[in-house]
């Protein structure tokens, strides 16, 4: 498989602090890589890393096929885009203004195509609004215009969707879905919003404590992912009675509420459940979320 | 370099704070010269054209102070300076960058004093009393004190992740510079003599001419000039008045201090882990 990019046992020490502790991770190209960890778990530290921003104090990285220590990386960085934490813009202008600015940091010849990129994330009415007066939907879209700017094929997006509402939450989802599937531009998307991050994902990467705990496609996730149906019943002593006979594996919940780990046939079941007294108040259909999945990796204890 | 400087300069015509202070400078620039003719006016007392034409020098600190913090404070607040690192840019090249353009901002704004204090300064006193080529010196100096100020302020507000601290810390040492300055000027100016009164034996008041025992002299008085002459506030207060021991002496600090402060804050910069 060809890999954006590859990490390889990188650390980040600040101070006495270990951000990151031996973190690998692959990037496929053309993936959508969620990246996905609780706070301080060093999502962000790793986006800074590979931006940039900082050195890491050991292990390296591999970004279309250079390593950090070589001076050429320079040139693989120009491939990509980025929207570190908070959208990097110029509050005192306008979205155009601010375009223009990286158009000339990155040396273009012209304005050619800035109309286009305004247009692809929604900002082509913004006029002569500045960029303070956004909301933080349409500053999270101008960040996304400017790590746009000049092309990239490798866009990084850290925590896109925090504190927007959720008509901006689709818009960038639908934003991103769009420049994965029409420009197939690789995405790395950091995220703690797990949802969120299940309608995008085409692959994962969890982060816990510095470390991946597990990389895994987005298809393996949903086969290991297992079905259930949530019951609701007005005795869960009854039901799990009905179950046991019926060599189900379950899972009670709740004295009301229980999950079951296979098909069940409805009418057979309500029969059962009626003959013991007991009456089935609600039935969903569920699967197991990659919110658990990822609880089941990194402990649920611990991270509440 | 080129891309950098040509995006700055884009945001240079944009700033604001940077128009505000060239027309402030303008402005100043029209009234002390005319100010100057109306009280030749009223006094009688005959002025010349070099009497006022550098004395905004002991405000160049200050402005830089404030320009310099915001204008690259921006780069931090905004968030913006990771789109030049994410670009590829070296980091040695955006600090560059922004040296040059604040420099370029300080000239700039010299500039919108000087020229319309030449334009009507000349009709209304004439040309200058005073030597060309001290003149000439003295422009050459300012030019360069005001290079070593954006080069000062440049390392502050590079270093400092937080603008409002930045901004802080500049202002803080624009004047904490100045007042060092005068603290030192006082020292310097200090009479190697001075007048004792006593009463004498018939009770009447005599006077006796005695050594100053705060006037420096020797060792003491060589460090403590060329302390005033190192210091930028201290380069400011000579230009201003245009009493300078050491004239020639002054540009090469100026320039020993921009690359020193240039040098250290491109070293410090490169390691600097950016948020």
């Amino acid at each position: 498989m060809d890999y954006v990019l590859k990490a390889n046992a990188l650390t980040k020490n600040y101070k006495h602090y270990k951000a990151l502790d031996g973190l690998s991770m692959n990037v496929p190209r053309g993936a959508i890589y969620g990246f996905v960890g609780k706070n301080g778990a060093g999502k962000t530290t790793l986006i800074r890393l590979i931006c940039g921003l900082q050195e890491p104090t050991s292990g390296d990285y591999t970004l279309y096929g250079r390593k950090n220590t070589e001076r050429e990386i320079m040139n693989s960085r120009r491939r990509m885009g980025a929207v570190v934490e908070t959208p990097s813009i110029y509050l005192n202008m306008t979205a155009e203004d601010n375009l223009r600015q990286q158009y000339r940091i990155l040396g273009l010849p012209s304005y050619d195509g800035l109309g286009e990129i305004l247009k692809l994330v929604g900002l082509e009415d913004a006029g002569k609004k500045k960029a303070r007066n956004f909301s933080l939907g349409m500053r999270q879209r101008l960040g996304i215009a400017i790590a746009l700017v000049g092309s990239p094929d490798f866009l990084v997006l850290d925590e896109p969707v925090n504190g927007l509402d959720p008509q901006g939450i689709i818009e960038i989802r639908e934003l991103i879905l769009k420049l994965n599937r029409e420009e197939q531009i690789t995405v790395l998307i950091s995220s703690h919003i797990l949802d969120e991050l299940s309608r995008l994902a085409t692959h994962y990467g969890f982060i816990d404590k510095g470390h991946i705990v597990r990389e895994i496609s987005a298809g393996d996730l949903e086969a290991a992912c297992r079905k259930c149906v949530r019951l609701e019943v007005t005795n869960v002593q009854a039901l799990s009675r009905v179950l046991d006979g019926m060599g189900v594996e379950y899972n009670i919940l709740s004295d009301r509420a229980a999950d079951v780990y296979a098909k069940v046939h409805v009418s057979r079941l309500t029969l059962a459940l009626a003959e013991e007294s007991c009456e089935v108040l609600s039935m969903q259909e569920r699967n197991e979320s990659l919110e658990s999945y990822y609880i089941s990796l990194v402990g649920g204890n611990e991270n509440g | 370099m080129v891309k950098l400087l040509s995006a700055n300069f884009l945001r240079l015509k944009k700033d604001k704070l940077f128009w505000a202070a060239v027309i402030l400078m303008a402005a100043l620039g029209v009234f002390f010269p005319v100010r100057k003719y109306l009280d030749t006016l009223q006094s009688h007392y005959i002025e010349n054209l070099d009497n006022g034409f550098f004395t905004w020098t002991l405000f160049i600190g200050v402005i830089m102070a404030v320009f310099c913090s915001c204008f690259i404070g921006t780069e931090y607040s905004d968030g913006t300076i990771r789109n030049k690192i994410v670009a590829g840019q070296k980091r040695g090249t955006i600090y560059l960058a922004n040296l040059i353009v604040s420099s370029a901002a300080g000239i700039v704004i010299c500039a919108a004093y000087l020229i319309p204090y030449l334009c009507v300064g000349i009709p209304l006193f004439g040309f200058f009393a005073a030597d060309g080529k001290l003149i000439l010196l003295t422009v050459v100096t300012v030019l360069l004190l005001m290079v070593a100020f954006s080069s000062l302020f440049t390392f502050i507000a590079m270093i400092c992740q937080s603008k409002s601290a930045a901004n802080i810390i500049c202002i803080l040492l624009a004047f904490g510079l100045l007042m060092t300055a005068a603290i030192l000027n006082q020292m310097l100016e200090a009479p190697p003599t001075h007048m004792v009164y006593f009463l004498d034996e018939d009770g009447n008041m005599a006077s006796t001419e005695e050594a100053n025992p705060k006037y420096l002299e020797g060792i003491r008085r060589e460090i403590v000039q060329t302390l005033y002459d190192i210091l930028p506030g201290g380069q400011a207060i000579q230009c201003a008045i245009m009493t300078a021991v050491h004239p020639l002496r002054l540009p090469l600090y100026s320039l020993a201090i921009i690359v020193l402060a240039t040098g250290g804050g491109c070293v410090l910069f490169q390691k600097k882990d950016l948020r």
